[in-house]
């Protein structure tokens, strides 16, 4: 065990986050995520649940601040264009989006690994 | 095992990203974009939120200009564009507009060429076949090729496109405009004939007015008698834009006097017109615009105050767009139209301009007879002549392409036939003067540049379609006005009908020459202006049909009349005034006509109210939805026979309505076909208030606003980027002409002091997006009758001063 969960966890985020600012391809956290997990992830339901969180949190932080700066204008009109009674269930519902993504993404990583890995 | 689950979950994830990525979500009302590309905050709509704090400074490259151009945004987001020539001006103009404005460009040229399929699916394929059937881009093909030829024209409309192609060419998927994101495609690039497409939008919307396929099966349905009766050419009360009794000249003598050879005589057999009627409720006065022009003589100043108020179906985002552009040789200031270069309504440094439309008829039916089915050739005075035929492709999403036949005789392309729909039992050209070659591109440039009236007059001698009343005012003093179009010469009742296209003597043969187009210039009693009414009195001497206004006009002219010492407040107060002058000369009637020996205590309130009401549709009045209530039950049952027909036919004008009511014509069509007994107008009016006081108990209180309830919607109609309600008095037929989904589009007033002094708003804001704080912010001032000062120095640094944030744009 190289990290701490709850270092792997800060990593995640933080890397999902600066690429999401960097790189304009929505899912291409997948990639990332992915091999964080072929190196990093030892077991199925860490490497499930630090996809799901990194991810759930990489966006909610980045849909905040956009919300904020926007003084939730837009965030209003698209809540009454999908009929959510809240724009807090727009915004839960596109993090968990984004979670399953990441979760998808650090399974397969940790399945590659111990399909191609080096495996004790 | 291992490989099973690296397998599993790689499958997993591969589904779960199509399904994210790519797979919409088809429901009965909408498409719902694929979730994960539309919601996520790295390029989904997130990324249209825009910071409502910061405005920045920036500096961009845009190729191609010749020196650096400066464009100011003051507070209110308008543009104040610097250059150091003219093409600069134009290349910024479209940079800059489409940063704000891009979707709305696109979709509404798309619309107007009929590929509105390729993003909407199958549910759009008819109104796509219907514009290219119109022959809507056969019309704009033949005006670029006319802007094209004029090498100046050419380098200018290249300049504007190449600008919006360079804004289009910065963007990825992360910055296009929400709305691609919500219908899940890209944008493409933009072209010249785009630009001219949009003009030909514009001649639609103004010129679709026309009535010859449901004339034609009201005369059907009514005999020539009882047509003439109701579907009236003149009132005389009318107040028309060249002043009763001003003498006209007649430069062409060609002699067209044979009576028209209508379809009607031979024909007794209405067809069925694909197009659905209009719905009763926004018929007829949908639109219209005001302007007017006063001279020196009535105002404070001594100088000219010009104004002009479009009303247009109110949207978001506006169909307007304001900007300010100067270089050396240009220095104007208005309204423009995404997508057009220049300014469409505005002044410069000498002169100010606006536009109404005309409303006569320029678009004219023809039944073809062809000689078979392979519709190869149709018959002409005799003999066979040749057709030629258009295949159009219609890309459509999710579905294979659709091709449509169009055929073209000499008078347009056959708009309806059995290619179009297998009922089609006649088949109908079109002939309309959006179809010409035109240069309206040219008269907005030259009109952009003009410094005197001799200016004013070159620059609308360009101009053909959709015709137009063009005011002029001038800082030297002079006032005009000119009912600017090409406006074929026509006999008598020559386009009111579906008419036989078999013969040439039916053939547009000639146009009214440029000099007799109704114009009047500082006429005595020191003022011009227009609402949509006639152009002229009886004594024009060209025959000419369209669809007229009789209240605005004369309410305007009336208080033009009694108004001196005018200010720009005074002005202001016109454009704003809510004075309903159909009801001031219909209410009295139906109240003195109403038997109130019966009436109960409710309907004794009503009449009260309505007795006291001094006619103004103000936001808080309920005797305004009283008699709006009244005077639209009334007509309902007096016009009984209109409703519901089996085919399409024309609902009576108001003006119609209002004689009815105001004097007893001893008519059959008071009595109500559904009932046995035989009605009388008393019957009708008693009948109508008690239906209409009935309706009045049965609703909640209402006042004036709340029951007109006028909505701004989002161009695709999507609610959730709506304005579901606007409180503001005014309605049709009324100066300030908010109606429903209707209204004054832009306002706009300027004083010709030697300091312009102009003030305009519009209800809309300048941004595009509805993720930002200009979207919408000058709606709420509008509906309250505010406006903004324009600021139209071509001085760069003067302008500094104004500035919220400037943006260079460097070569």
């Amino acid at each position: 065990m190289l990290f701490s969960n709850k270092i792997l966890f800060v990593l995640y985020t933080l890397s999902v986050l600066l690429l999401s600012i960097i790189v304009p391809i929505w899912y291409a956290f997948i990639l990332l995520l992915i091999f964080f997990s072929f190196l990093f992830s030892s077991k199925t339901t860490k490497a499930f649940l630090l996809g799901f969180g990194s991810v759930f949190c990489a966006w909610t932080i980045l849909m905040l601040f956009k919300d904020f700066q926007n003084d939730s204008l837009l965030s209003a009109r698209i809540t009454h264009l999908f009929k959510l009674p809240s724009k807090w269930l727009l915004i839960f519902i596109t993090a968990f989006i984004g979670a399953i993504l990441g979760a998808l993404s650090t399974w397969l990583g940790k399945n590659l690994k111990s399909s191609f890995g080096y495996i004790k | 095992m291992n490989h099973f689950r690296t397998i599993l979950s790689l499958s997993l994830l591969l589904v779960a990203l199509y399904f994210l990525n790519s797979y919409t979500i088809k429901t009965e009302k909408a498409n719902i974009p694929p979730l994960g590309k539309f919601l996520n905050p790295i390029t989904g709509f997130w990324k249209n939120a825009e910071n409502i704090e910061t405005i920045k400074n920036e500096s961009i490259q845009l190729k191609g200009l010749s020196a650096p151009v400066t464009v100011i945004y003051d507070e209110h987001m308008i543009p104040h564009i610097y250059a150091a020539n003219e093409e600069d001006l134009y290349c910024a103009q479209g940079y800059v507009t489409a940063r704000f404005r891009l979707w709305q460009m696109e979709i509404q040229t798309r619309a107007a060429c009929g590929r509105v399929s390729e993003i909407l699916g199958p549910k759009t394929l008819d109104f796509d076949r219907l514009k290219r059937r119109t022959g809507m881009k056969y019309g704009a093909e033949q005006t670029l090729a006319a802007i094209e030829n004029n090498p100046q024209a050419k380098k200018l409309i290249n300049a504007y496109t190449d600008g919006i192609n360079q804004y289009i060419h910065s963007l990825n998927a992360a910055n296009y405009p929400v709305e691609y994101k919500l219908l899940n495609y890209q944008p493409e690039d933009w072209t010249n004939l785009k630009t001219a497409l949009l003009l030909k939008a514009m001649a639609e919307n103004l010129t679709a007015l026309e009535y010859d396929i449901e004339h034609t099966n009201a005369l059907n349905m009514l005999g020539k008698t009882d047509f003439n009766l109701i579907y009236r050419d003149w009132w005389e009360e009318q107040d028309p834009i060249i002043s009763k009794g001003t003498p006209f000249q007649k430069h062409i003598n060609n002699a067209i006097s044979n009576t028209a050879d209508t379809l009607f005589s031979t024909n007794s057999n209405p067809i069925q017109s694909i197009e659905n009627p209009i719905d009763k409720e926004e018929e007829d006065y949908m639109l219209g615009s005001n302007n007017w022009a006063i001279a020196g003589a009535k105002t404070k100043s001594g100088k000219p105050i010009l104004a002009n108020d479009p009303h247009l179906r109110l949207s978001l985002p506006s169909i307007w767009f304001q900007i300010h552009l100067s270089c050396p040789t240009y220095n104007a200031s208005g309204a423009s139209l995404p997508g057009a270069p220049g300014v469409i309504s505005g002044f410069n440094d000498h002169i100010a301009w606006g536009v109404t439309n005309a409303g006569r008829d320029i678009r004219d039916w023809y039944k073809i007879s062809f000689k078979d089915a392979s519709m190869n050739e149709y018959l002409l005075d005799g003999k066979y002549q040749k057709t030629h035929k258009i295949v159009e492709q219609f890309k459509v999403k999710g579905q294979a392409d659709f091709f449509d036949t169009i055929v073209f005789t000499h008078h347009g392309p056959v708009v309806y036939d059995r290619n179009f729909s297998e009922k089609q039992a006649m088949n109908l050209a079109l002939r309309w003067t959006a179809h010409d070659v035109s240069e309206e591109m040219m008269t907005f440039y030259k009109l952009n540049k003009s410094k005197n009236i001799q200016d004013y007059f070159e620059a609308i001698s360009h101009y053909s379609c959709p015709a137009q009343n063009f005011v002029f005012a001038c800082k030297d003093g002079d006032i005009a006005i000119q009912q600017q179009g090409k406006f074929p010469i026509q006999r008598k009742d020559q386009g009111v009908f579906i008419q036989d296209g078999s013969l040439t003597s039916n053939d547009w043969k000639s146009y009214i020459p440029f000099e007799d187009n109704p114009h009047m210039v500082n006429p005595t009693r020191g003022f011009v202006s227009s609402a949509n009414q006639h152009p002229t009195d009886t004594t024009y001497p060209y025959y000419y049909t369209g669809v007229f206004e009789y209240f605005r006009n004369r309410r305007i002219n009336t208080e033009l009349t009694r108004m001196s010492n005018i200010q720009l407040q005074d002005v202001e107060h016109l454009q704003l005034d809510n004075f309903n002058w159909m009801a001031s000369e219909c209410l009295p009637a139906m109240l003195n006509k109403l038997d109130k020996s019966h009436v109960n205590a409710k309907q004794q309130a009503i009449i009260e109210q309505l007795s006291a009401w001094k006619f103004y549709n103000e936001a808080d009045s309920k005797a305004a939805v009283y008699y709006e209530i009244w005077e639209d039950t009334l007509e309902k049952i007096m016009w009984d026979e209109f409703m519901h027909t089996k085919y399409p036919v024309r609902f009576p004008e108001k003006i119609t309505t209002l004689h009815f009511i105001s004097t007893d014509q001893a008519s059959i069509f008071y009595d109500i076909k559904k009932t046995e007994k035989v009605e009388s107008l008393s019957d009708l009016i008693a009948l109508s208030f008690t239906y209409a006081s009935a309706k009045i108990a049965s609703m909640p209180d209402q006042d004036w606003t709340s029951f007109k309830h006028t909505s701004i919607e989002h161009l695709a109609k999507i609610p959730a980027l709506s304005i579901d309600y606007v409180a503001c008095g005014g309605n049709k037929s009324i100066v300030n002409a908010i109606s429903k989904y209707h209204g004054p589009s832009w306002r706009m007033i300027v004083e010709m002091t030697d300091d312009i002094h102009a003030v305009a708003i519009y209800p809309g804001g300048q941004s595009g997006n509805p993720g930002s704080k200009y979207y919408d912010n000058f709606v709420a001032d509008w509906s309250q009758g505010k406006y903004y000062e324009i600021y139209h120095s071509s001085i760069l640094n003067d302008m500094k001063k104004h500035a919220s944030s400037i943006l260079e744009l460097k070569p």
